[in-house]
């Protein structure tokens, strides 16, 4: 690489050491290939844990690992609580590390004004922003899904979302999207790692050619050996991973497996890897847990991983689902088992739908449909399809490429 | 007007000139008001001479204040316009006069004279009854010149005829929300207050014929919505019902009983009983307690703070010094007899600190040359503290000693205490936690100290266990959410070491006090830290600036480095934003007393 953009601060809204989201680990990973490939990179990642002394800054790690201990005051323009720890703190962490290129994964949980403040400091320095979410777009934790129905959002507009929050005006909206924008237009590329998210921001106003997809970057050299079978055994053994949340449509993969076949259920297996059921409102609680005792024997409830387990419970399944109701991203799950030449069955919308093509790396359902899950199902396992859809699918990019990738964007802005 | 309801001693007035004082008030002792009429038929108005036995007699601020009385026009058959009341309110010398009923009265026009007469009366009333027949320019003057300046003598004289407060003229109501004393200082009083036609002259405690200062004078009013509410047809929406407010009061006893005294523009007095509750005599209890009601986002509060509440805070904070401390100095070991350097080391809340820090201290034969002194101020650990102490010298062998006071000190006053025992020609205020990343570091002090050109004070880099900064110099920020305040800031603070340059040995205005050199006689020179910064974050900023302005230099050596495991918040402390509060009230202290040289330091760019 050139001798440009030596220095980098990556920014996210957590350390993967203390909240292991998609975001996180992609913002994580890339740093740590920056630094493999010679940068001076700078890790900034938000703790909502005291810090010694009070201070607004601690490390983790080691000195190119800060944590950053501040939290948002206004979640609604996605303001930091603490005007100092923005003008002051986080202004003086910019002066002293004096970056080339700033480059942002996330604003939750600090604020959006973050952007402003390296503009204001650094008036040279390149902002390039990974855009993971739709929080500017959507005020309902960005999901694009309606509030009080699981009914499917394809945009925002302001009376429309003063519906889901009647609390708040559309000229609130109106002003909202205006303030968020007026911080967007301050960064000079964009990065999302779906297409689909792309096409989101474009429809709410940020200009195409401002915007490149690159995927998230996987680890190299991964076995993806199908899993070996007992003889007269089927491809019947399924994965999930993930929170377990109705946005995540842990209820509708259950209620597929229910209405299986009593023949069709002897011969599948489906094991749930996530946690927080006990954070969910009681009635889904109910709901999930009823469903689990019907499917004792058929389903095994794992609870949480760690990110160095996921070889091993990939190897030990054949399908991963991915039974999301809301439009996703660019689920790192799926990268995950496609660099294990796992197939994926997923719900036919958003991210999902562009990353799995159907019947050929995997299956679509309609989305929050168990029935036609259930009979996406039956396909896999009695359709002897999995071998050919297993060697259709072609490696993710991985880690190195992923940051080569980011270099040449940090060439051209 | 009873007294005045006809006309007397006529026949001393002729054609030009008449008068007749119906009363002579003495206000207070040498404070004389004439009540009564005069009347004069030509342009100029007439001049009162006092004599005493034959003698004149010098009079001061003279004001007289003129106003109508119809029963004298009516008498003489005047125009109604004529104004011929008139009240007269003049101290005077009163050295050689014992009685002032021994006093004549004599009205002159340039040369001619007219003797006039006087009733001699203490009939207060009589004078609010005159009041009664003055229009408002008149009843200003009144106020101005009698009700506000003799206030309290007029109360003493009226008190016995209070009212209740609904009977004073216009609206006047009043609630309190809470009243309680500040020690001896007097009491804190907060409430509200509707006043609906600023009737009212001021508001008094009373207690036993004593009274309080005007609380009108030592409040601050602040919007209550539900009164604007309940009273909206006697006050406007914009009224300022809210009060929160100090009575001064010498010497005020929370055991006695206490009374409100309002006294109206009239001059009418109303009483109203008041429960006067005590915050015991803890003064951080009482200082949080005045600071509840206290809002640093209302514009003007520096004026509170500058004002009858720093007085206040002022007040309990230096009266903590007169609460009775014993102190008891125990030594555990033998201590050297010419120590290197002694160090202070206060502790409050946790002691376990001695403990990981004598661990430290035990691999460095310097520590063994210097005196440690240990000082305790926190009241609940009296017990176990000694007896702890026992066991870390049984365990490390490092001598030291303890000194131990049964009352919280704060910051300053534990070091000073700390100060007074040390034997040692060099000084180092340490904190319990501040430990030794190497040894030799006090050694490398002391030497940077001595090669440091007329230095005062020597600090070192301080960094937190995750080897981030948690001191490298302090440096001075206004922040323009508290204006012209001068906050102290830790330039760098929880960022790694790698990203603050090292300046090695250097020249700076200020560092913390968590681990401060300096020579003894400077110390005392200086008298020490300041102890009027309440549990402040402050002196030690106040002891450099000190040290610079007299002539000292102060330096941080950053090649010395210790780790700081500076906690949180202290226990003390629940409530954040009441710290905070107080944060503020040192932080104007340490302004008003340091702008300029803080100026002068930030225009060097800290170079001192």
């Amino acid at each position: 690489m050139s001798g440009l953009n030596q220095k980098i601060l990556i920014i996210s809204h957590g350390h993967p050491d203390h909240s292991k989201g998609g975001a996180e680990v992609a913002a994580y990973n890339l740093f740590k290939e920056y630094q493999a490939q010679g940068k001076d990179a700078l890790f900034l990642a938000r703790s909502g844990e005291s810090s010694h002394g009070g201070s607004v800054f601690s490390s983790r790690n080691n000195e190119t690992e800060v944590l950053f201990h501040t939290s948002i005051g206004d979640w609604f323009n996605l303001r930091c609580a603490e005007s100092r720890h923005m003008a002051e703190h986080f202004s003086g962490l910019l002066t002293r590390f004096n970056p080339e290129v700033v480059h942002f994964h996330h604003y939750a949980h600090m604020g959006l004004e973050m952007i402003r403040i390296v503009k204001n400091t650094l008036p040279e320095a390149k902002i390039i922003f990974t855009l993971h979410e739709y929080m500017a777009i959507c005020f309902n934790n960005g999901q694009m899904v309606k509030k009080d129905s699981t009914k499917l959002c394809y945009e925002s507009n302001p009376v429309d979302c003063s519906q889901c929050f009647p609390e708040k005006s559309s000229a609130d909206f109106f002003m909202r999207k205006q303030y968020i924008q007026s911080m967007f237009e301050l960064v000079d590329h964009f990065i999302s790692p779906s297409h689909f998210l792309i096409d989101r921001y474009k429809a709410w106003g940020i200009a195409e050619e401002k915007m490149t997809m690159i995927e998230n970057g996987q680890p190299k050299a991964i076995n993806s050996d199908p899993r070996p079978l007992a003889s007269g055994e089927k491809r019947g053994r399924f994965a999930f991973f993930g929170q377990i949340n109705p946005f995540k449509g842990i209820d509708v993969i259950l209620e597929a497996f229910a209405s299986l076949s009593e023949d069709l259920r002897e011969q599948v297996h489906l094991d749930i890897h996530g946690a927080n059921l006990h954070l969910q409102e009681e009635s889904f609680q109910e709901k999930v847990n009823g469903l689990l005792e019907e499917l004792s024997g058929v389903v095994t409830m794992h609870g949480s991983y760690e990110p160095h387990e996921m070889p091993r419970l990939l190897a030990e399944c054949d399908w991963m689902i991915i039974p999301s109701i809301w439009w996703e991203n660019s689920p790192m799950v799926i990268q995950e088992a496609y660099n294990h030449g796992r197939p994926v069955i997923s719900a036919d919308i958003g991210g999902m739908a562009e990353k799995i093509i159907d019947g050929k790396t995997g299956y679509h359902f309609r989305r929050g449909s168990h029935q036609s899950l259930a009979s996406v199902i039956e396909k896999a396992v009695t359709t002897d399809q999995w071998s050919r859809i297993h060697n259709n699918i072609v490696k993710p990019i991985n880690i190195e490429e992923c940051a080569h990738e980011h270099f040449k964007v940090l060439e051209n802005v | 007007m009873s007294s005045s309801a006809e006309i007397r001693n006529v026949e001393a007035s002729n054609e030009v000139l008449g008068a007749f004082y119906d009363h002579v008030i003495t206000i207070k002792d040498n404070v004389v008001c004439l009540l009564g009429w005069e009347r004069y038929t030509g342009n100029e108005r007439p001049n009162l001479v006092v004599t005493h036995g034959g003698n004149d007699v010098s009079i001061n601020k003279l004001e007289t204040i003129f106003y109508k009385r119809p029963d004298v026009n009516k008498h003489f058959e005047d125009d109604l316009d004529q104004q011929w009341g008139v009240a007269r309110v003049f101290t005077v010398e009163t050295d050689e006069i014992e009685n002032l009923a021994d006093l004549s009265y004599k009205l002159e026009l340039e040369e001619t004279g007219v003797s006039v007469d006087a009733n001699f009366s203490q009939d207060i009333n009589a004078l609010l009854n005159a009041t009664s027949m003055m229009n408002d320019a008149e009843l200003g003057l009144v106020k101005k010149f009698l009700l506000e300046p003799y206030s309290q003598e007029i109360i003493a004289k009226q008190v016995n005829a209070a009212v209740g407060i609904e009977q004073l003229p216009g609206f006047v109501r009043i609630h309190t929300d809470t009243a309680f004393s500040i020690n001896e200082y007097g009491v804190f009083f907060q409430g509200w207050l509707v006043d609906a036609d600023s009737n009212l002259l001021g508001i008094y405690l009373q207690q036993q014929n004593k009274l309080s200062k005007n609380l009108l004078d030592n409040k601050t009013s602040f919007p209550r919505l539900d009164v604007n509410e309940a009273f909206n047809t006697k006050i406007s929406s914009r009224y300022k019902a809210g009060l929160y407010g100090v009575f001064e009061f010498d010497e005020y006893d929370v055991s006695k009983p206490t009374q409100l005294v309002f006294l109206s523009s009239g001059g009418n007095v109303a009483i109203k009983p008041l429960e006067v509750s005590s915050k015991g005599d803890d003064p951080v209890r009482v200082i949080q307690s005045l600071l509840a009601p206290f809002d640093i986002k209302r514009p003007g509060y520096e004026d509170e703070f500058n004002g009858y509440l720093g007085k206040a805070i002022e007040s309990v904070w230096k009266g903590k010094k007169f609460l009775k401390d014993t102190e008891e100095v125990t030594f555990f070991g033998e201590i050297t007899k010419s120590p290197i350097c002694s160090l202070i080391i206060p502790i409050y809340g946790r002691y376990d600190f001695v403990m990981y820090q004598m661990a430290q201290f035990s691999k460095d034969d310097d520590l063994k040359n210097a005196e440690i002194i240990y000082v305790l101020d926190d009241p609940r650990l009296l017990n176990e503290f000694n007896h702890y102490c026992a066991g870390v010298y049984s365990l490390f062998n490092v001598p030291f000693k303890t000194v131990v006071y049964d009352m919280n000190l704060g910051f300053a006053g534990a070091n000073n205490r700390g100060v007074t025992h040390a034997t040692s020609e060099m000084l180092l205020l340490l904190n319990s936690d501040v430990m030794p990343k190497e040894t030799g570091w006090l050694n490398k002090m002391l030497a940077s100290y001595k090669s440091a050109p007329d230095a005062g004070v020597l600090g070192a880099r301080l960094v937190f266990e995750d080897e981030t900064i948690q001191h490298d110099g302090l440096s001075y920020q206004q922040v323009m959410q508290y204006g012209n305040l001068w906050l102290i800031e830790h330039p760098g603070k929880g960022l790694p070491v790698s990203m603050k340059e090292n300046k090695g040995l250097h020249s700076i205005a200020s560092i913390t006090g968590a681990c401060m050199m300096m020579e003894t006689l400077i110390y005392n020179e200086l008298e020490g830290l300041d102890e009027s910064y309440i549990l402040g974050d402050f002196e030690d900023s106040d002891l450099c600036l000190k040290a610079l302005e007299s002539g000292y230099k102060n330096y941080l050596d950053s090649d010395i480095s210790l780790y700081h495991l500076e906690r949180q918040s202290q226990n003390l402390f629940e409530d954040r934003s009441w710290k905070f509060k107080l944060t503020i009230y040192n932080g104007i202290q340490h302004t008003r007393r340091w702008d300029q040289l803080i100026k002068k330091i930030n225009a060097s760019e800290g170079d001192v």
